[in-house]
């Protein structure tokens, strides 16, 4: 009994297990005693758990850096050496899940990734979450869909949708400011930004937004992105750029690469469900390499993770271990091949 | 939000004395769980495992640090805010002190599974994963923590009852 009464104190029953408590709530006065004192230990935890402050968790790509580094005849455990003890991002970004998930082969990880350690109740209430940088200041945030923004400099973003959004309705955030966006794909629930200057509705995307009271403009790495004045709408796909004036769009132009979008975005590099051809692209451009997949399979594969500040030894290390291939940098070519080539069959 | 991280780092800390110690801990852990992602066979509950490398971390750690020290002694990590008022802050500082006190005042292996299942919400099953105990075993453990920490609990009421 205890332990349903537990789950009850902490809101975690069903209408049916509450009918049993209060069932035996009915039975004898001393029941409401124990459940009343039980409580209390219940409350005693929160506050003794309270006193226990665990910090940002550390994130994904580092985690996985640091463990390849230490591997036996890995090609990073020299640079390895070097790295310095793992420090917490700052911010609210979630747990490890900061980033890394893909593709195939990840079992534990990804369950480790997924895992809610809160045991408390699932609220089903839109809690308003508002996040503010200063000038200067950017911000990792982390969604409860999976979705990953930067907030840029002197900006603000408020978001509040339930956990169990139905399907139909928006994922919906106000932006006053820039941000980059990295969206998780769900059609039955459009991303739709929400700015003084008019819309942006998505479906999954990588896009850069920055919108004050007159001007909304938008450039799209990846995936379309439809901006909305009051009387005017225009679609932007990959590679393109236009904003909205007073709520007039202008003509749709060609997108600035992503690292020089804003000056605070030098230096960050971001994938989400990002095919892997697609994600080399883009890594050829940051880093002036050229990269070379020498198995098709592997450019079939999808990337969900981010970098800031990171060499291309850190950035490689990390994606050709998520993606189970074997990787090499030499004079400037980067080689990346199935782990699995050449194995016997 | 608040995912395992938060979780798995209390747990180590309570048993390490120490929440910076109890970081590194999880991290490691974290760090393995990368390492032998391709080994994992999902025949149990991914939270008893993860949990399990943790604490053969902190048995590890205590090992090497010679951590001798009861967490209920450790008082370094009350940074955390305070309730508004000092009659508040006073019957939450009683309460929290009273709970520490017994936690710590129970049998070794008895708070083991009192930390899993009562603070850390693991079911039964994922705690005697964890220790590598029998599923009975945590209930009775469990049964009679409980019992402990209530009474300790109850205690600070001093003869009054308690609204909720």
């Amino acid at each position: 009994m205890d332990e349903l009464l537990l789950r009850h104190l902490r809101k975690q029953t069903t209408e049916e297990e509450n009918a049993a408590v209060e069932e035996w709530l009915r039975g004898s006065a001393e029941r409401e005693q124990a459940l009343a004192e039980l409580g209390r230990v219940v409350e005693a935890s929160r506050i003794a758990d309270r006193r226990i402050v665990p910090g940002d968790p550390p994130a994904a790509e580092d985690v996985i850096w640091r463990a390849e580094a230490r591997r036996p005849g890995s090609g990073a455990a020299r640079v390895g050496r070097r790295l310095r003890i793992l420090r917490p991002r700052r911010g609210r970004f979630d747990l490890v899940a900061a980033a890394v998930v893909a593709v195939v082969g990840l079992g534990i990880w990804q369950v480790v990734l997924g895992m809610r350690g809160d045991s408390g109740p699932v609220s089903t209430t839109a809690a308003t979450r508002e996040f503010t940088t200063g000038p200067g200041e950017t911000e990792m945030v982390r969604l409860g869909d999976g979705s990953v923004i930067r907030l840029g400099p002197d900006s603000r973003l408020t978001t509040a949708w339930p956990t169990d959004l139905p399907e139909g309705a928006a994922r919906e955030v106000t932006l006053d400011g820039e941000a980059f966006f990295a969206v998780t794909s769900d059609p039955a629930r459009p991303f739709r930004v929400v700015t003084d200057a008019g819309t942006a509705q998505v479906l999954g995307t990588r896009f850069h937004l920055a919108a004050d009271a007159e001007e909304l403009s938008v450039a799209v790495i990846e995936g379309r992105v439809a901006l909305a004045g009051s009387d005017h709408e225009v679609q932007v796909g990959a590679g393109q750029a236009t904003r909205l004036l007073r709520g007039l769009p202008e003509p749709v132009g060609a997108a600035a690469p992503a690292g020089s979008m804003a000056d605070w975005l030098d230096g960050f590099l971001i994938f989400h469900d990002t095919p892997l051809g697609v994600a080399m692209e883009e890594v050829e451009a940051r880093y002036g390499t050229d990269v070379v997949v020498s198995d098709d399979a592997l450019t079939n594969q999808t990337l969900t993770m981010w970098f800031d500040s990171k060499s291309l030894t850190e950035v490689m290390t990390v994606v050709c271990s998520v993606i189970d291939a074997r990787c090499s940098i030499d004079a400037g070519v980067v080689r990346i091949e199935s782990a699995h080539r050449g194995a016997a069959s | 939000m608040d995912l395992c991280w938060a979780d798995l780092v209390r747990y180590a800390a309570r048993q390490l004395g120490d929440v910076e110690l109890a970081r590194d801990v999880v991290q490691e852990a974290f760090i393995q769980v990368w390492e032998r992602r391709r080994g994992w066979r999902p025949r149990g509950s991914a939270r008893a495992y993860l949990y399990r490398i943790v604490q053969h971390l902190v048995i590890d750690e205590k090992r090497k640090q010679g951590v001798r020290r009861r967490w209920a002694e450790v008082q370094q990590w009350q940074d955390s805010p305070r309730p508004a008022t000092p009659a508040e802050e006073f019957d939450a500082k009683v309460l929290a002190d009273a709970f520490e006190a017994a936690v710590a005042a129970l049998p070794h292996r008895r708070r083991d599974v009192f930390e899993l299942v009562f603070q850390r919400g693991l079911s039964h099953a994922e705690a005697a994963a964890v220790l590598d105990i029998s599923v009975q075993t945590v209930a009775n453990q469990m049964s009679a923590a409980l019992r402990s920490v209530r009474q300790a609990v109850s205690a600070t009421q001093g003869g009054q009852g308690w609204s909720g």
